[in-house]
């Protein structure tokens, strides 16, 4: 059970949901804060005293006055405008128009004005004849000469708003004409109404925050839990240091930093423009896709930033932060490089004399050209300081080229010929002397290295001819010797030592010779197309007697099929025979011996198994080593050196001679191109 | 009559043994230790054949063979302990009519001397003529007659089975043109080649066994690895 748990809270997915699930904690905090700063003005103030009515409802009763008192109709604009030259009729009549519009989307705003100086009553309820039948409304605004008084009826108490008498849209009104009134609201039902809207807009919040407490509680437990999530990321992200990477971990460290810093102030944008009244008011739903979309934005930087985090996090906990990170990588890679290359050149004292002669020319030249472009000659001085850093660029262009020609020369390391150095620019002309001068001594040394390989072929083939003359001696006296008629039966068994000796004298001088030929390449190779079947066939026919000797039962795949293959058939033969031999003398006697050959598509695959007779103790590779035999104890015959050569000369024919001991199996298996148009052309 | 011999060689031990072998044969031999004294031999008295070592001081045996060929035609076994393939042809082309590499086998070498001893004085050289009965064919000293059914090298009659004497006188009737193993398995047993059995690869081997000198590096009766066998064209 432990365990399961173990590996729900390792496992990615797990990770991945508590990702998520924090994004959502934390858009539902910030969100939340969002909406008291947003909404907590207007519930701590009220209805009524909330800027946005109060600023609505001011507006109105301006308007109103306007209407009534100084515009009153169109005809009378037109008149006024005609009367009077400092009107401008057109400024009047779209002030007019915009009033009505007002008054439009307020249904629910009602007053009643008298106008001292003509006694003019005005009210837009017919009803109403006098200001003392509105007292009873929820909200009532009475201005006269001496007073502006808000009131509100609350519970069945009146209560005074003050902010209303400093209003300087209501003085501004008052200094239209001599005038007073009672403005009140209605019960707004139309729903364009944009005193229903505020005042839905109030109802809506308000039982949110009343309960602003729990609230806050909630908002506290939402924090600490999104903080013990965030901590479970961390760990989680620390520990699996050496999981795989996510698509985060990629992005340099600085990158993402930046990413993170920089977006900050947009979202800030993003969430400020964010408002919840097309949640709250009907009018204003059409809006909310909008809305939603934003969130979905926020949702996904968060996110985002989370990983980002957790990601830096990660890379602290390494200690890869500031490696991986592009200014590192630029530094280290780039940087490193130039100053690396710089060094090494700099060691020339005329190039460092010629970069810093440059360097001064390409800031003098720019410099003046500063000069011409201060004493206004902006056009020309502009072109001017295009055309020289252009061609300064140009010019480091070209030596730098240089240099990559000097690079791929060395790298190439084909030193047989001397480096073009017509190509280089001056400023790498000695640079590329001096790689010439090296590339002069390399090829004496790979020269020397060749002579010497070669005298080291011909001092074994002088002294393997020297060997031979004495042991031509050895044999023809042992030989002799035996001739005689030696009656003690010691000597007789002393001279057959001495004439098997000098037998296996000749063969290791003749394999030493071999060696020595076909390691250093020092073989003629006549390849052509053969039946490898055939010669398998024949060289069993030459051991034909001594495998019958030791009673080795012989199993082959079908040797009269012809399979075509691409060798030498005189080195073919050698590796083949010295195989076929080695199974003679050294496979179990009474035991079966397997020669299979096998065609697979491009390659003749011939195996030769058979089980040895004494223990083999070296390792497969071993075995094809110069002088080493495959058991220590094998003082018969042979001499190591077969295996290795027969190696060399399969892959002097681009074939291959494994070797596979496994216990007392001892499989070969020789490889070779088979030829590709075999035909029967023989 | 006794076949004299000159053994030409600067190592002394090589020399006073051959010396015994060819003694012991019934030759009578001369010795040199280098190839100006071999030639003064060559001037001055009757040799039937030369056995030359090509490495000595003063003169070496090419230059010998480039000296006395004009004027002498006995045969030459060159002797040497260069095993390259570039000196055997070097040799020949002077005028040596065998070799022999170093360390050799002292049976080997009185086998090639006698035969050489026995082409030059009846056969070859010195105005013998072959006896002809109706068609036969050769090579070199190799002689098949399908008549008599009998083959001969050097002289020596050989004796062969039915089988070894029909793959040998196929392949020596077309001396020079390789027979692969099914191709000779079709002519001699006129038949299809069946079983994977190497009867042919043997009989080669005991034919070869039969009428070569050395049956590991054969004259007459030669393998084409991988692609089959033939008889060389000597002539």
């Amino acid at each position: 059970m432990a365990t399961k748990l173990k590996t729900l809270v390792r496992s990615s997915l797990t990770q991945t949901v508590v990702k998520i699930i924090l994004t959502i904690l934390v858009l539902v905090v910030s969100l939340s804060f969002l909406f008291i700063g947003h909404y907590e003005d207007l519930y701590y103030s009220g209805l009524y005293e909330s800027e946005d009515f109060s600023y609505e409802f001011q507006r109105r009763v301006h308007n109103v006055i306007e209407k009534e008192l100084v515009l009153k109709s169109t005809e009378a604009i037109e008149k006024m405008a005609a009367e009077n030259q400092s009107y401008d009729y057109n400024d009047l009549i779209s002030r007019w128009y915009q009033i009505q519009s007002n008054l439009l989307d307020a249904s629910s705003f009602r007053y009643y004005i008298e106008n001292n100086s003509t006694g003019e009553q005005y009210s837009n309820l017919s009803a109403l004849k006098n200001k003392e039948s509105l007292s009873d409304y929820a909200f009532r605004l009475t201005i006269d000469r001496n007073k502006i008084e808000a009131t509100e009826i609350r519970n069945g108490k009146i209560i005074y708003l003050e902010s209303y008498s400093r209003s300087t849209i209501l003085d501004n009104a008052k200094a239209i004409g001599n005038w007073e009134g009672v403005f009140v609201l209605q019960v707004p039902v139309e729903s364009n109404d944009v005193f229903k809207e505020l005042t839905d807009q109030y109802k809506a919040i308000v039982p949110f925050l009343e309960s602003r407490s729990s609230l806050y509680a909630g908002i506290m437990g939402v924090i600490i839990l999104g903080i013990f999530l965030f901590i479970y990321l961390v760990i989680s992200a620390i520990k699996s240091q050496n999981s795989k990477k996510s698509i985060s971990d990629h992005i340099p460290n600085d990158i993402k930093s930046v990413m993170i810093l920089g977006s900050f102030p947009i979202m800030i944008e993003v969430l400020e423009f964010f408002t919840f009244d097309p949640f709250i008011m009907v009018a204003h739903q059409r809006e909310q896709w909008i809305e939603i979309a934003n969130i979905a934005m926020v949702f996904l930087w968060v996110f985002i930033g989370l990983q980002f985090t957790l990601s830096l996090i990660r890379a602290l906990s390494e200690g890869s932060l500031l490696k991986n990170t592009m200014v590192y990588m630029i530094f280290q890679k780039g940087f490193q490089g130039v100053t690396r290359i710089l060094k090494r050149l700099s060691r020339s004292k005329t190039f460092r004399r010629r970069v810093i002669v440059y360097a001064f020319v390409y800031g003098f030249g720019n410099y003046v050209l500063g000069m011409i472009f201060a004493l206004d000659y902006e056009i020309l001085s502009l072109f001017l300081w295009i055309l020289f850093n252009a061609l300064c660029f140009y010019l480091v262009y070209r030596n730098l080229q240089s240099l990559q020609i000097i690079m791929r020369y060395v790298s190439d390391g084909d030193v047989s010929e001397p480096m073009e150095s017509e190509s280089i620019s001056p400023l790498f002309y000695n640079f590329a002397n001096q790689i010439n001068g090296l590339q002069q001594n390399l090829k004496k040394a790979i020269q020397e290295a060749i002579k010497g390989e070669r005298l080291k072929t011909e001092l074994i083939t002088n002294v393997s001819h020297d060997l031979k003359t004495p042991l031509t001696a050895i044999v023809n006296y042992t030989s002799l010797l035996k001739n005689k008629e030696i009656e003690d039966a010691e000597t007789v068994k002393y001279i057959q030592v001495i004439d098997e000796k000098a037998g296996v004298l000749k063969r290791l001088i003749d394999d030493v010779l071999e060696v020595s030929k076909v390691s250093s390449g020092n073989v003629e190779i006549n390849m052509e197309v053969l039946d490898i079947n055939q010669l398998i066939q024949q060289v069993l026919g030459e051991f034909e007697e001594e495998l019958k000797n030791h009673r080795l039962n012989l199993i082959t795949t079908e040797l009269t099929v012809p399979l075509y293959v691409e060798a030498d058939s005189l080195k073919l033969w050698r590796v083949v025979q010295n195989l076929v031999s080695n199974i003679a003398k050294y496979a179990l006697p009474d035991s079966r011996v397997f020669i299979l050959v096998k065609n697979t598509d491009k390659h003749a695959v011939a195996e030769f198994k058979n089980i040895s007779k004494d223990m083999l103790l070296t390792g497969n590779n071993e075995l094809m080593e110069r002088f080493v035999r495959g058991d220590v104890s094998r003082t018969q015959e042979g001499f190591g050196l077969g295996l290795a050569i027969a190696g060399d000369l399969m892959k002097l024919q681009k074939g291959r001679l494994d070797i596979v001991v496994d216990g007392d199996l001892f499989k070969v298996t020789l490889v070779l191109n088979v030829c590709e148009n075999s035909q029967k052309d023989v | 009559m006794k076949h004299t011999i000159l053994i030409c060689d600067d190592d002394m031990a090589i020399v006073n043994s051959v010396e015994i072998f060819l003694e012991n044969e019934g030759y009578h031999v001369l010795k040199a230790y280098n190839g100006r004294e071999a030639l003064k031999y060559i001037e001055s008295s009757e040799i039937h054949l030369l056995l030359l070592d090509i490495m000595m001081p003063e003169m070496d045996g090419f230059e010998v063979m480039r000296k006395m060929r004009m004027d002498y035609n006995f045969p030459i076994i060159m002797v040497t302990a260069k095993s390259e393939d570039l000196d055997k042809i070097m040799g020949l082309n002077l005028g040596a009519d065998d070799y022999l590499t170093k360390p050799y086998n002292p049976l080997e070498l009185i086998a090639r001397v006698r035969s050489q001893v026995r082409r030059y004085t009846k056969l070859g050289g010195q105005s013998q003529t072959i006896e002809t009965y109706g068609n036969i064919y050769k090579t070199g000293e190799l002689i098949l007659n399908p008549i008599k059914r009998e083959v001969t090298v050097d002289g020596d009659i050989i004796s062969l089975t039915a089988t070894e004497f029909g793959i040998l006188e196929l392949l020596l009737k077309n001396k020079g043109r390789v027979y692969t193993i099914n191709e000779i398995y079709e002519k001699v047993w006129k038949d299809h080649a069946i079983a994977a059995d190497n009867t042919i690869a043997v009989h080669i081997r005991r034919i070869r066994e039969k009428i070569e000198i050395d049956p590991k590096n054969p004259k007459y009766l030669k393998v084409v690895w991988g692609i089959g066998y033939k008889i060389e064209d000597i002539g």
